[in-house]
């Protein structure tokens, strides 16, 4: 109990420090490897609650897949000789998004503290313990192995499971048909990827923004 | 135990707020993406947290981590649409600010 406790401040910690870095970069692939800290963090904090199976799905989808899409779009993208990647924040974004953040965080602590009190709990944190149970009894040992979360979804939720992959079906048509570019349809021509950045700069006026050529 | 649901669910909304930090405060539509990512795990947080806080012997639910794990897959489905959307848009702009994308044809 108290080492799951410390392991979650720890965790915890990492994770808001990741995420602030993320925020407060101005370095696209520098956000790119805060948020990857702090998918690890929140992995960990999975195995906490006592979810391994979202623990590793969370490495390896997260941290894994999408993480290296969005490294590789920044990367194969962004121009490394421009001198501030990212734009700096207006002021008067700075100071609504600050309040409006501030009122969100407020409004959901608040509305959590409440929900334990509307519930006719006392103190949320006690809402879920269990009454006449012996003192090192477990409800959650066997909580979230693959065998019992597998039954659970086959068993009452098959219908958005197979939906998922009918959408991730349709995600992977509609990205392709997204991101490709129309006037390089049927030509036979290949894009050149090395060198567009600095390219384009020059033209950048000109409708053509892409540099193709003849394979 | 408990403690640990409740500081999971504090956790996740201060995750939640500084992802619509992001948001707010950023015009490049990738870093704005991340920010989207990491609220959405601070979703996921809250709700692999109140599976906890629901599981018991008798009803040994696992809906919360379900929805959890369907989040996961969306959440990878949109990051290929929107990186395409996003991979279309540097091949016609030099300068990405969603300031200045207003027009949905390309």
């Amino acid at each position: 109990m108290a080492i799951e406790n410390i392991a979650f401040w720890i965790m915890a910690a990492a994770a808001v420090a990741c995420a602030a870095g993320m925020v407060s970069t101005k370095n696209p692939i520098h956000a790119a490897l805060w948020l990857v800290g702090n998918f690890v963090s929140l992995a960990v904090i999975y195995l906490i609650l006592s979810a391994p199976v979202l623990f590793a799905v969370q490495l390896i989808v997260y941290a894994g897949a999408i993480m290296v899409l969005f490294l590789f779009v920044i990367m194969f993208f962004m121009s490394p000789q421009a001198r501030q990647w990212l734009q700096p924040p207006l002021r008067s974004q700075l100071l609504f998004g600050g309040l409006a953040s501030i009122a969100l965080l407020g409004l959901l602590v608040f509305g959590f503290m409440r929900s334990g009190e509307q519930l006719g709990y006392a103190d949320p944190y006690k809402a879920a313990e269990v009454t006449n149970a012996p003192a090192d009894y477990d409800p959650t040992a066997d909580m979230g192995d693959p065998w019992s979360l597998s039954t659970w979804m086959f068993s009452y939720q098959v219908l958005p499971f197979e939906l998922t992959s009918l959408l991730l079906l349709a995600a992977l048509l509609g990205a392709v048909m997204v991101a490709r570019d129309p006037r390089e349809e049927g030509t036979g021509r290949v894009i050149h990827f090395a060198g567009t950045a600095r390219r384009r700069r020059r033209t950048a006026t000109e409708p053509e923004g892409v540099e193709v050529e003849a394979s | 135990m408990t403690e640990l649901v409740g500081n999971s669910i504090l956790l996740s909304a201060v995750l939640f707020t500084i992802g619509v930090v992001g948001v707010m405060i950023h015009r490049h539509p990738v870093v704005i993406f991340m920010c989207i990512e990491l609220m959405l795990n601070a979703a996921n947080l809250a709700l692999v947290a109140f599976n906890k806080h629901h599981y018991s012997t008798t009803w040994k639910t696992m809906d919360g981590q379900t929805y959890a794990f369907m989040v996961i897959a969306i959440a990878a489905a949109e990051v290929a649409i929107g990186l395409a959307i996003i991979v279309s848009l540097f091949k016609r702009r030099v300068r990405i600010d969603v300031d200045e994308i207003n027009l949905l044809r390309g």
